[in-house]
């Protein structure tokens, strides 16, 4: 997809209502610089289409009349250049190196070829754009619980799969049936991906979805790694997914909202069997009452 | 030790909304940010304030993790909200959107002012004013 890349330079006493003028024009958003004292960048994006050339020149000619307004602009200027999104979408790639989860995890993305510590149940990743890199806090917590609890010949439910960072893990570490869900197209193309390079797709099954919505049968494990809003709504449907002795691990919860889905999960009959925190973020280990 | 930053970046985003499609996707991109997790944090910590745009400062580190502060809404989602408008005039020299008091746009001036870096509140007072009115709201009382 390409975009047209609007950077207006300006002074300070002028910042914010340029950018309310990006941000009218449909811009999505705007970004801030000071390349020098006094000086200021606003950069906006808008996809290219029929419509561009109308909408910069609208934005050229507001940010012209605000010098009217008694706004000092500075020395104004607006600069377009066309961009493509390849540019910036992968460039943290080069950034992505191997690391150690817990005791035997090892995170590595598929292009990196650093021999990995003996012994180490290897997980191999590229994300793409799609969310579980593994450096999150909130995946790394999951990640732990698969490394203490999978014994092997479990079924596992992934429900938010991302990248299938969590349900290649839980193959790797024994699981005999993981279902990876994700209600993201571009998540299930990538999860799918990475299941076949690590070898594991004839037991991990990807497939597009919401939530637990179609799923069959019972799972030992739930992974559910997803937002605290979500699961709200998620946990009063998953408890009759899961196996009497089975467990459910609810990640992606900000300290601040810990307390509110905890209470949720015990009031349609979940015991916390543990808490699990990094940094602000927190993971509910649950098991049905 | 304190953790090397490579780069601060500023940016005026949807609550709630972050996707990796600019300006997000390039801002964080080129500095080697992985732009999912940013999105998945920024918008758990915003998911109360959808429907509004919240600024936030992203502190970038060597080993290309990153913290963020977010902000006080802009000055003119604050000018708005005191006028009771869904968006300004796209002619504010022709057509007026509405209008706000004195003291309403002393107080977005108050609130603001550390984030326009200005150094006394009359000069923010300045900023909200002419914001206000290149939005087309009248300054009354």
């Amino acid at each position: 997809m390409k975009w047209v890349e609007i950077t207006v330079t300006t002074a300070q006493p002028a910042v914010e209502a340029v950018a309310n003028i990006l941000l009218e024009c449909r811009t999505g958003g705007i970004v801030e610089e000071h390349p020098q004292p006094g000086v200021v960048q606003l950069r906006g994006y808008l996809p290219v289409g029929p419509a561009t050339d109308v909408t910069l020149s609208a934005i050229a000619s507001r940010i012209r009349t605000l010098p009217k307004f008694g706004l000092d602009v500075g020395r104004a200027g607006i600069a377009t250049q066309v961009v493509e999104d390849s540019r910036w979408a992968f460039a943290w790639k080069n950034h992505f190196k191997p690391f150690a989860v817990g005791r035997r995890l090892w995170i590595t993305p598929t292009w990196d070829e650093t021999p990995p510590p003996a012994g180490a149940v290897v997980v191999e990743l590229d994300p793409g754009m799609a969310f579980g890199s593994g450096l999150h806090p909130s995946t790394q917590m999951c990640l732990a619980v698969l490394e203490e609890h999978v014994r092997g010949g479990e079924r596992v439910v992934d429900v938010g799969t991302g990248s299938g960072i969590l349900s290649i893990a839980a193959a790797k570490l024994g699981a005999a049936a993981v279902l990876a869900v994700d209600n993201d197209p571009v998540a299930v193309d990538v999860a799918r991906q990475n299941a076949a390079h690590n070898r594991v797709a004839d037991r991990v099954t990807v497939r597009l979805g919401d939530l637990l919505n179609g799923v069959e049968g019972r799972a030992d494990m739930i992974l559910a790694n997803l937002i605290a809003d979500i699961h709200l709504d998620f946990l009063p449907a998953a408890r009759t997914y899961l196996q009497p002795d089975g467990m459910l691990a609810a990640s992606g919860i900000i300290e601040d909202r810990m307390l509110e889905v905890e209470a949720v999960a015990r009031s349609v009959g979940f015991r916390t069997r543990e808490v699990k925190r990094d940094a602000e973020w927190r993971c509910l280990v649950l098991a049905r009452n | 030790m304190a953790k090397k930053i490579i780069a601060v970046v500023k940016l005026q985003i949807p609550a709630g909304k972050a996707t990796p499609a600019p300006p997000v996707g390039p801002a964080l991109g080129q500095h080697g940010v992985n732009i999912m997790e940013f999105c998945k944090t920024y918008n758990e910590r915003t998911a109360s304030q959808v429907g509004t745009i919240v600024p936030v400062e992203i502190t970038v580190y060597a080993d290309r993790t990153f913290t963020f502060v977010t902000k006080t809404p802009p000055a003119s989602v604050l000018l708005r909200q005191a006028a009771g408008l869904e968006k300004g005039s796209g002619e504010p020299n022709k057509a007026k959107a509405g209008k706000v008091t004195r003291s309403q746009v002393r107080d977005i001036a108050e609130k603001k002012m550390k984030d326009l870096n200005a150094h006394d509140v009359e000069a923010a007072v300045r900023m909200i004013e002419g914001t206000a009115r290149s939005m087309g709201i009248d300054i009354v009382g």
